[in-house]
């Protein structure tokens, strides 16, 4: 491939996918799919040692600080196993949202333990059967002894039958505006009153329904609240969709690794199917949505940590990322043939995750949404998009 | 990992100066010359000139040769300020798809005759590939050169040559030697377009462009006009479709014809309300943002790895494949949104945005068929690119 890495991501991806081929078999991912932590205790360690949790924590709370980027070198090897698990909940989606806010007693109670690997977090802003936004906070919170009462129903949240912490948005009630009138809470989920109750997604048990009746948050457990808040909340589900798309791009390397191999091997007709133009030409589409996929994906993350990302550009990343490897899937699927559709092999396996992927951090049509919404207000910032990149 | 293509301030004032030339010299009548394939007018010939005097289409070639230094970045910035004025490169085919392998292969005589004049924007070429029988399968070409001396003999037929009838020059490839593999008997040449015996017939197309037929009957070129080595043209041939396929489609060129279709979509009325608060509109309009946005970073893809110094193989394949079959999706979007209105010509009254997506629906037909079929491509991607067997 020809994205240029730097020596850091260059060590990133080789010593990731040396532990994580070694750690993580089809098996394993099978397994952990029934299994509600979601990744053995001892992998996590080990995921932890090498510093994973810490990537994106800063470094003034034990973390290495890495750029997003970096971030998104990792995530594109953890696809490539289908890795399951609390770790994208935990140290991507949270401390996205966490290195936005102000509050440094949170950080300096989170940030530190989420580094070491000591705990997991989850996420819970909206509803993920409705839209995306801050009229369609899932809880709310009203004033209750020495802080406040909390209520309401997320219906799908990621890792939350898993995580320690809860980030929780909820309206104030104080404001008919709903950008004004958030607060972000953290939920520990021993608390009384947190009921969960995992889902059984494609990909196996990796969420939760999450129902809050009268749980106490003290006043230590408001992260933020106000004005500033919103945006705040969206750049990071907003970068966090890319780092999703990083996973996916991922996972789709791998089947389309598979899937030539396979082309290479297997002969019908006293020949290998791989001269077929019929398969030929599967490979070559799987390649191009692969290459404008892949590279659509790092650019943003560039653009990322040049703090020049617009909100359109996260968007058509996912768009893209989830309509490539879509049909990435499908074709991979088509030259494997009947085996491919066995358990046993490994593209349920890229299956299972990639749709489930594909619907997280917002699908196709809501973020077509979001690029519809921008491109047809006053200033449509596409058009500037190319020009100094 | 950096994704800044336009690094140096010097490649900056370059585009800088570039695109303020193009803002005040491009009239529309020279772009349609250019667009249109119809031929070169008097404006055309003078644009070229007055561009070529600059040095810039010389831009990334050696001084020796008329070239002005910079880089292959200030070849993709030239490109990309000419599609983002929606015209194109005055004497596209000599200057990005011949000039480039006489460049690299062509005698010390022929760049000395050739190259300086094509960075002056003096001429222009015309490719000779296709025949009759031999489209897809180029390397199945019948046309022959006999040897006669300090000269070939040349005597067949061509078609699909779009700018032979105003061309200075024929790119021809031709059958040099019948009696080896088929690859390996195959030779380039530039012909003078006029030569006596070429006689040239047109070919109207779907998309408004003019492209030819051209008869050779015992046309005499000169041995120095060969191209490179004797029976190696098939592989010269290969390389300059590389350029081609890297050239001529820049997504950068959709974006005005977008943003004036998002102007139209909130500035008409159906069914009641602006279309763009049709959902469905807006989905579409979104899409093909998208996809623009994606055919832009495989472009930019491109010239990264040649700033790398790396030559480009099955890479420009892909970028057309995905860059032709987009536009495609785009003109179909665009008819859906527009409805009836989408379908009235330029010269009819009403007609919106000028009739400029309907011609662009017509001439977009050509896009995954000339310079290498997408099936041709997608087997050249998969067997170059990823080693599956031939």
């Amino acid at each position: 491939m020809d994205v240029e890495f730097s020596e850091q991501q260059r060590l990133i991806q080789d010593s990731a996918r040396s532990f994580l081929s070694a750690n993580f078999t089809r098996q394993l991912v099978c397994d952990a799919r029934t299994a509600p932590e979601g990744c053995s205790p001892q992998n996590w360690a080990d995921m932890s040692d090498l510093g994973w949790m810490a990537i994106r924590v800063p470094e003034s709370y034990d973390g290495i600080d890495g750029s997003f980027v970096d971030l998104l070198v990792l995530l594109e090897e953890m696809g490539r196993v289908a890795l399951p698990g609390p770790f994208f909940p935990t140290a991507v989606y949270g401390v996205e949202i966490l290195r936005e806010c102000e509050n440094q007693q949170i950080k300096e109670d989170i940030f530190p333990s989420v580094a070491s690997g000591q705990i997991k977090l989850a996420v819970a802003l909206n509803n993920d059967d409705g839209e995306f936004g801050p009229s369609a906070v899932c809880f709310t919170a009203s004033p209750g002894d020495n802080g406040y009462l909390l209520n309401g129903a997320s219906h799908y949240v990621q890792n939350g039958h898993n995580a320690d912490y809860i980030l929780c948005a909820a309206r104030m009630g104080q404001c008919e505006e709903p950008e004004k009138d958030i607060a972000l809470f953290r939920v520990a989920t021993d608390m009384p009153g947190l009921c969960r109750k995992p889902l059984v997604t494609v990909n196996g048990i990796c969420a939760s329904e999450v129902v809050l009746e009268n749980v106490h948050a003290g006043s230590a457990d408001l992260i933020s609240e106000g004005m500033t808040l919103w945006p705040l909340l969206e750049q990071a589900t907003f970068r966090s969709a890319v780092a999703k798309s990083a996973e996916m791009v991922g996972a789709a390397a791998r089947i389309l690794e598979i899937a030539v191999a396979h082309a290479k091997e297997r002969h019908q007709f006293g020949q290998a199917i791989g001269s077929f133009q019929a398969i030929q030409h599967h490979c070559a589409d799987m390649l191009t949505d692969l290459d404008s996929a892949r590279w659509m994906m790092y650019k943003t993350g560039w653009l990322i940590d040049e703090g020049r990302a617009t909100r359109q550009d996260m968007a058509m990343t996912k768009i893209w990322c989830n309509e490539a490897c879509r049909r990435i899937l499908r074709s991979g699927h088509q030259v494997m043939g009947g085996i491919g559709y066995c358990e046993e092999h490994d593209m349920p396996m890229f299956f299972r995750y990639l749709r489930l992927a594909e619907s997280s951090l917002g699908g196709t049509d809501d973020h077509l949404a979001v690029v519809a919404d921008d491109l047809l207000s006053e200033e449509p910032s596409m058009i500037s998009g190319n020009k100094k990149d | 990992m950096d994704f800044n293509l336009t690094t140096t301030d010097e490649e900056e004032n370059f585009r800088v100066k570039l695109s303020a030339f193009l803002d005040r010299e491009l009239t529309p009548q020279i772009c349609r010359q250019h667009s249109m394939d119809l031929g070169l007018g008097p404006e055309a010939r003078a644009f070229a000139l007055k561009l070529g005097a600059t040095g810039w289409l010389g831009r990334g070639w050696p001084e020796k040769y008329g070239g002005s230094g910079g880089s292959v970045i200030d070849e993709y910035i030239l490109v990309q300020e000419f599609a983002r004025h929606e015209a194109f490169v005055p004497n596209i085919v000599a200057r990005f798809m011949c000039g480039p392998v006489i460049l690299r292969h062509g005698s010390a005589e022929m760049k000395a005759a050739f190259l300086p004049r094509i960075a002056s924007g003096e001429i222009e070429f015309s490719l000779g590939y296709t025949e009759p029988s031999s489209g897809s399968d180029l390397a199945s070409m019948r046309m022959r050169a006999v040897d006669d001396g300090d000269s070939y003999i040349m005597t067949g037929q061509k078609i699909f040559n779009t700018q032979s009838h105003f061309a200075d020059y024929h790119w021809l490839a031709v059958r040099t030697n019948p009696d080896v593999p088929r690859h390996h008997g195959i030779s380039l040449f530039v012909v003078d377009q006029r030569a006596e015996g070429i006689t040239i017939r047109p070919i109207e197309t779907l998309g408004g462009e003019r492209t030819n037929e051209v008869f050779y009957d015992s046309v005499r070129v000169p041995k120095s006009r060969l191209v490179g080595g004797l029976n190696k043209g098939f592989y010269y041939m290969a390389e300059a479709l590389g350029y081609e396929r890297l050239m001529l489609f820049q997504a950068i060129r959709l974006v005005p014809p977008f943003k004036r279709l998002v102007a139209y979509t909130k500035s008409t009325m159906r069914g009641g309300r602006l279309l763009c608060d049709n959902p469905d509109v807006r989905r579409h309009l979104a899409q093909m943002a998208t996809e623009i946005r994606i055919a832009q970073a495989l472009e930019d893809r491109a010239f990264a790895l040649l700033k790398k110094g790396n030559p480009l193989d099955h890479e420009s394949s892909l970028l057309k494949l995905f860059a032709s079959s987009m536009r495609q999706r785009f003109v179909d979007a665009a008819l859906d949104i527009m409805g009836p209105a989408g379908r009235l010509e330029e010269d009819s009254e009403g007609a919106p945005l000028a009739g400029e997506i309907i011609k662009m629906a017509r001439a977009s037909v050509i896009d995954t068929i000339g310079g290498g079929t997408s099936e041709i491509l997608k087997s050249l991607v998969a067997t170059r690119g990823m080693g599956l067997p031939r």
